[in-house]
């Protein structure tokens, strides 16, 4: 499966082209502002006056990814949200507390729904084509990867939009902080979606060669995993991207990348975008860690409380 | 081709039964699980009949046998799901053990709408009077829905799970899931997927339709003329699908499969359907395609069939357009359950295996002016003896999500 | 107030009620329709409104399908209010 064009959005100037250096923003404590386009540029403003940050994010991105593929109508659209829309979310709770059930308006309510990102998109586009959302908290993305690869499968000739979306809102902040979550970087966001076919075209970035998915059954056993794959297929990735200090197998360079973006659940669209950059040969210096000098192979491990595990495995094509 | 999916265990709960026995014989005898909101603290109690399951938070809790867990930390959608979950497991005769993840791959596909919403919206009112200490995190531990789905994965089968995740596209969320772990059998990704969907009760959604104006303040009418909207149920219902391999290995008794499936977007508005039905003719002809099946091959239609205007006749539309050689037999359950959103997929699953195993048709209720008028058609009473081969169901959802799951005899 | 002075509260409403960011009440012209052309506003603008009517004037509206009917265009709903209102 290749990754045809890939947009992305988040506390980096992501969203731009080319050359690009990633500010180190560890040391924040707030929650990091998004570097965002104009998005009346990128869709009509009749319609983005419903839309919550994670909408406009996601519809954004999408629209991006489909305009740099020279794709009008994808053959499915599938996101991954672990949290879906939040603000939405939380004004209609609000309102329902406050007004005590009563004389609430419907469009926070219908807009909540997880599914609004997807939903839209394919009303933007009239697409109605396959159209699912995954909403498993830190692998809603690779959910989402691994559908691609599915249907791909049943249909190679179908082209597949995908994407990661998360915001974070003044209610979702507040609750994070008090379980401890931002002790040691800040709040993040973001969205990036990715346009997926089983052809290599001309504006190719990377190859995704797996979306693996084991059962561990007991957290930090991300390097036992990685090593057992490596001996199963003889690969060895350059570069291992993720969202936790988790230790590599020896001799891998690894780099927790919410040190850039600040963290969010599916902030792995971000790793996917940037793993496609570097394989793709974008210039990207991140400050303070140094990417090996050639970079051919990601792969990006994550887990969960369950000890699932999922790696993204792309390559350079 | 691929591997055939077949569906070994169902396992469902909702207003009118605890398991899939106590289910099948309301049915049968056409009592209703719409009533007066009991258990649910809401000021809408007596306005909105709704499908709730008697049960307190504490009872589920003890039938899941969840004992040292603090009281309200368990959302009341992980306690349905597990539930429902587990009684397809058993249902199965296929042993925890046998499903151990280096012996077999399985998949733990769940589907919710809201997720753990019920306690959320319980931690609300004292959190947005004091954002830094107030209400008890304990609550909001199983807001996202993958937190639901990932506490039932580990009470059924810890650290077994080749393959966990949540599907939430609305009220086609358990069709979605079904229709997912049909298709990584036949990949030959996964040998045995759980699929299903579970949503409990919950203000936020209660307030949400209410604010849509599509809810009825009597029981239910769906497919009737007199149809004055939908009543709001809760539940679960599973399937435990396996593959060719699977069930010849483990000897299990499964007759019924999954032969087709179908998943197309309305892309008419975000939350009412199409005037001509655009989404969920796509899901049922593209179902219909995946089983090699042509429309005469179809003897009965679960139907979405919410009882709003909208669904009911966008619905109907599209059934007349795709099955121009005349109309299978039809009914709509949700007159008995409630619209169990993102469950729903799920329960009326259940019913139909049900309905295939056992060559019998579940009726609709409350239906005095059908809106298909040709007689004959409409399931208005409890049919035993039919002859039914293939079972075609509908889930259609807000954000124009449309699927559609056919059922077959083997 | 009278019904030019209800017409020029309502537009400012309406504006806020619905978001339409970039509007501005001299581009809601009184006897416009406000559905499909024009605002291009749909089922769920209604709704809104319909709350908007409960809020701040203390009228319900039994059932949506009134709904075409009053929100026509600003002038109807004002008429509507004077009827109606308290």
């Amino acid at each position: 499966m290749y990754i045809q064009a890939a947009s992305c959005i988040s506390a980096q100037a992501s969203f731009n082209k080319g050359a690009l250096t990633l500010k180190n923003i560890s040391a924040s404590k707030e929650r990091l502002p998004l570097v965002e386009p104009d998005y009346t540029k990128l869709v009509d403003p009749k319609l983005i006056r419903r839309m919550s940050r994670i909408i406009r994010m996601g519809v954004a991105t999408a629209m991006a990814a489909l305009q740099d593929a020279e794709l009008a109508m994808p053959d499915a659209i599938l996101m991954g949200t672990a949290y879906g829309c939040l603000d939405d979310t939380g004004s209609f709770l609000k309102k329902m507390v406050e007004n005590q059930e009563e004389m609430l308006t419907p469009t926070a309510f219908i807009q909540s729904t997880h599914n609004t990102v997807a939903a839209q998109i394919a009303l933007l586009l009239k697409c109605h084509a396959y159209n699912n959302t995954y909403v498993q908290r830190n692998l809603s993305f690779q959910s989402a990867l691994l559908d691609a690869l599915l249907l791909l499968q049943e249909n190679p000739a179908r082209r597949v939009l995908a994407g990661a979306a998360d915001e974070c809102t003044n209610y979702s902040e507040a609750v994070l902080r008090r379980f401890g979550v931002y002790k040691t970087l800040p709040p993040g966001e973001g969205a990036a979606c990715f346009v997926l076919g089983a052809e290599k075209t001309a504006g190719s970035l990377a190859r995704v060669s797996a979306v693996e998915w084991l059962a561990s059954g007991r957290p930090g056993a991300v390097a036992d995993a990685l090593q057992s794959i490596m001996e199963r297929t003889g690969e060895r990735p350059d570069l291992l991207l993720s969202a936790s200090d988790d230790p590599a197998p020896a001799g891998i360079s690894s780099v927790n990348y919410t040190r850039y973006i600040g963290q969010y659940p599916t902030s792995v669209g971000f790793a996917c975008w940037l793993a496609a950059a570097l394989l793709s040969g974008v210039p990207v210096k991140p400050e303070g860690f140094v990417f090996p000098a050639t970079v051919s192979r990601v792969w990006l491990p994550a887990t969960d409380e369950n000890g699932q595990l999922a790696i993204i495995r792309l390559e350079a094509c | 081709m691929g591997n055939k999916v077949h569906i070994a265990g169902t396992g469902v709960i909702s207003a009118i039964g605890m398991n899939l026995a106590q289910n099948l014989s309301s049915l049968a005898a056409g009592r209703t699980g719409i009533g007066a909101i009991r258990r649910l603290p809401t000021v809408h109690q007596a306005d909105f009949p709704s499908g709730e399951i008697a049960l307190s938070n504490e009872e589920l809790q003890e039938k899941c046998g969840w004992h040292s867990y603090p009281k309200n930390s368990i959302s009341r959608t992980a306690m349905l799901g597990f539930l429902a979950a587990k009684e397809a497991v058993d249902a199965a005769g296929l042993s925890l053990p046998d499903m151990a993840g280096d012996r077999l791959r399985c998949g733990f596909i769940s589907a919710t709408s809201v997720g753990g919403m019920d306690l959320t919206e319980d931690f609300f009112p004292a959190f947005i009077q004091n954002p830094a200490t107030g209400g008890s995190l304990r609550q909001v531990r199983q807001h996202e829905c993958g937190a639901v789905t990932n506490h039932i994965a580990n009470a059924l089968n810890p650290g077994n799970w080749t393959y966990t995740t949540t599907i939430s596209t609305a009220c086609s969320s358990a069709a979605n899931a079904i229709m997912l772990g049909a298709r990584m059998i036949k990949a030959g990704i996964l040998d045995v997927a759980l699929a299903g969907g579970a949503d409990a009760l919950s203000r936020f959604t209660l307030n949400g339709f209410n604010t849509l104006m599509i809810l009825d303040h009597e029981p239910c009418q769906p497919f009737d003329r007199q149809r004055r909207g939908l009543n709001l149920g809760e539940g679960a219902g599973y399937l435990l699908l396996v593959s060719d391999t699977v069930k010849e290995q483990y000897g299990l008794s499964a007759k019924v499969r999954v032969t087709g499936y179908a998943n197309a977007n309305d892309a008419h508005h975000q939350t009412a359907s199409s005037p001509d039905g655009a989404g969920s003719y796509l899901a049922m002809k593209d179902a219909l395609a995946i089983s090699g099946l042509q429309p005469a091959d179809i003897q009965y239609i679960n139907l979405h069939g919410t009882g709003t205007q909208n669904n009911d006749a966008s619905e109907s539309t599209a059934i007349r357009r795709l099955f121009t050689e005349g109309l299978p037999r039809l009914s709509t359950t949700k007159g008995f359950t409630g619209h169990t959103l993102a469950a729903c997929g799920g329960i009326e699953a259940a019913y139909s295996v049900a309905s295939l195993e056992r060559q019998c048709l579940y009726p609709g209720l409350r239906i005095t002016q059908p809106v298909i008028e040709e007689p004959g058609v409409m399931v208005s009473s409890f049919e035993e003896g039919v002859s039914l081969k293939n079972i075609l169901s509908n889930s259609f959802g807000f954000g124009g999500n449309c699927s559609s799951l056919i059922f077959s005899v083997s | 107030m009278n019904r030019d002075e209800l017409i020029e509260q309502l537009k400012g409403q309406i504006i806020e009620q619905l978001n339409l960011q970039a509007v501005t009440p001299a581009d809601i012209k009184t006897d416009d329709p406000l559905f499909g052309e024009g605002l291009g506003l749909d089922s769920i603008d209604a709704l809104e409104l319909i709350v908007l009517l409960q809020q701040h004037y203390k009228i319900k509206l039994a059932n949506a399908e009134e709904g075409p009917k009053v929100f026509r265009s600003v002038g109807t709903m004002a008429d509507y209010i004077l009827a109606h209102g308290q």
